[in-house]
């Protein structure tokens, strides 16, 4: 079984043969804008660890890692992407190898989509309409239980959502289906301090969203988990014929690659927000996994350890879906969606997409 | 529709399902299916490593269509083609696959050296059994036909619907795709 391999170390990355080895480096590891001189930070540690080149589906840098041309051309004969991360743990980027399912009509269909005012408002809404939903989800599971004010805080931002969703059959451009998904995670996010202030969660100070830099722990954690979101996305998507760059509720082009922007802000309620909840309140992450840098606030490598090992677990566990007749894990749920799309863009009358609507 | 060229694999699919051979002219291949398709070849080419020789035949078939054969390894001099399949199952298009083939020789006029026509081999190398497969008069007639509807399917301008028997799309490599 193929599965993604993440790398907090710094040090080189070689390959040889069917074999990478992974030669750590000891040392303090310089932040990468205060640094002139581009040389590696640390130095060889004589450590190294090798991983066989068919168990890797993709590849995490978190530390500094070295790589040669060679080594790239190595993972795009394997088809492994690599996504890396800066010293702050902001996501810089990804290799991603060639793309080798190549489907001339389908990538036809995706801009006719995209251009025809009326498709491409039809996708944007479904998704819009399937990622509120599951904010709805998971305010829901926590309103039944809190109580007294904390309960009241969510359950007028259950009754915000609703109103706000209420208004995606009549939304005529694109623009008022982002101020929908806009203020209903606005409404969302309001109402964490009263889901996570207890226990453990007193600890945490959010007042709002805010991500350019991320102001504080929770808004750390939410940036950190949707690049995760993202990344795991675009995976998927890379294993499709879709093409990445084409999308419809955000501008396709104008930054990364917008339909795993698309798709990834279905799955962020499920996947990251509840994770978030998770980590926060059982006090596995703490104020002590998070430090100051640049006016903002960032995930030290033990935090991000601990959110990466909770999100791959996570990936890998199952729900049944009913029209497969069998479990399929969070992950493959991104690609079944990949799928439904392609289904739509094939044949929009008689399999229209539903964005994923969490049924567990 | 861009010129297309018919292939044994895409005959193969069209007997299992339409959907599937539509889906596959139309570029989109499963995962699994490549990765099948590259354990295939693995598997020939390391069971039958001294006998390996690929042929590729291409044919103008009736009215202009292109029909094109990936042999998986030849004995020329005994006239016989060989396929060689993972399992079974889907027996009846693996035979058909094989057909199409020996048809393609046919309509370019290759023989055995005595002159008579070749004849196909199914190999399935992990069941350690063969079988063989000819070409009849009515087989031809049928492939004749078998490959027009196919080119008719490939034009449609939507994929044709799924199949019914949800036991036999559970086998299917495109199931994610059609049911996910
Ligand atoms: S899953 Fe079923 S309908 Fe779809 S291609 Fe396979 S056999 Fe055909």
């Amino acid at each position: 079984m193929k599965r993604p391999y993440y790398i907090f170390s710094s040090g080189r990355l070689r390959r040889r043969q069917n074999t990478l080895f992974f030669e750590k480096a000891a040392g303090e590891r310089i932040p990468d804008d205060q640094d002139e001189t581009g040389e590696p930070s640390g130095t060889p540690s004589g450590e190294r660890i090798p991983f066989p080149v068919e168990q890797i589906e993709s590849l995490y840098f978190f530390g500094e890692v070295d790589l040669n041309s060679k080594l790239l051309t190595f993972l795009a004969r394997h088809d492994i992407p690599a996504h890396f991360y800066d010293y702050y743990g902001n996501y810089t980027g990804t290799y991603i190898p060639r793309d080798h399912l190549h489907s001339g009509r389908l990538r036809i269909e995706q801009v006719l989509h995209y251009v025809r005012t009326k498709r491409r408002l039809y996708l944007a809404r479904a998704i819009v309409e399937a990622a509120t939903y599951n904010l709805l989800r998971v305010l829901r599971y926590y309103v039944n239980r809190l109580e007294g004010t904390r309960r009241e805080t969510v359950s007028a931002a259950i009754a915000t959502i609703e109103q706000e969703r209420a208004q995606l059959r009549s939304a005529e451009k694109i623009s008022e289906l982002m101020g929908i998904e806009g203020r209903s995670r606005d409404a969302y996010y309001g109402v964490w301090p009263a889901i996570l202030s207890d226990g453990p969660g007193e600890a945490f100070v959010f007042e709002k969203r805010e991500r350019r830099p991320p102001s504080n722990e929770i808004n750390a954690l939410i940036s950190f988990g949707n690049s995760l979101c993202y990344t795991t996305t675009l995976r998927q998507i890379h294993r499709t014929a879709l093409d990445p760059t084409i999308s419809y509720l955000h501008e396709p082009g104008a930054r990364r690659f917008s339909l795993a922007l698309d798709l990834s802000e279905i799955f962020k309620p499920i996947l990251v927000d509840r994770a978030i909840f998770r980590l926060v309140k059982t006090g596995e992450v703490t104020p002590r996994h998070f430090e100051e840098r640049l006016g903002g606030v960032y995930l030290k490598e033990a935090g991000r350890r601990i959110f990466v090992r909770y999100w791959d677990e996570r990936l890998r566990q199952t729900v049944h879906h009913r029209r497969l007749e069998r479990h399929v894990s969070y992950e493959r749920l991104i690609r079944l969606e990949c799928y439904k799309l392609i289904r739509h863009l094939l044949d929009p009358k008689n399999e229209p997409y539903q964005g994923l609507h969490m049924w567990w | 529709m861009p010129e297309l060229s018919i292939t044994g694999t895409l005959v193969n699919y069209f007997v299992l399902c339409r959907r599937k051979a539509w889906l596959a002219v139309h570029g989109l291949w499963m995962e699994q299916e490549s990765e099948a398709v590259a354990l295939g070849r693995l598997l020939d080419e390391t069971t039958y490593a001294d006998e390996l020789q690929h042929v590729n035949v291409e044919v103008e078939g009736h009215e202009g269509l292109r029909l094109a054969g990936r042999i998986d390894w030849a004995e020329l001099r005994d006239g016989v083609l060989h396929e060689t399949k993972r399992s079974p199952s889907g027996l009846e298009a693996h035979r058909w696959q094989l057909r199409f083939y020996l048809w393609l020789l046919k309509l370019r006029g290759v023989t055995r050296p005595d002159g008579r026509p070749f004849e196909g081999q199914l190999n399935f190398p992990r069941q350690r059994r063969t079988e063989a497969v000819t070409l009849t008069a009515d087989e031809e007639a049928r492939l004749r036909t078998l490959v027009q509807e196919l080119h008719q399917t490939a034009a449609l301008p939507t994929p044709p619907p799924r199949l019914e028997n949800r036991r036999f799309c559970k086998k299917c490599a495109y199931e994610e795709l059609c049911f996910g």
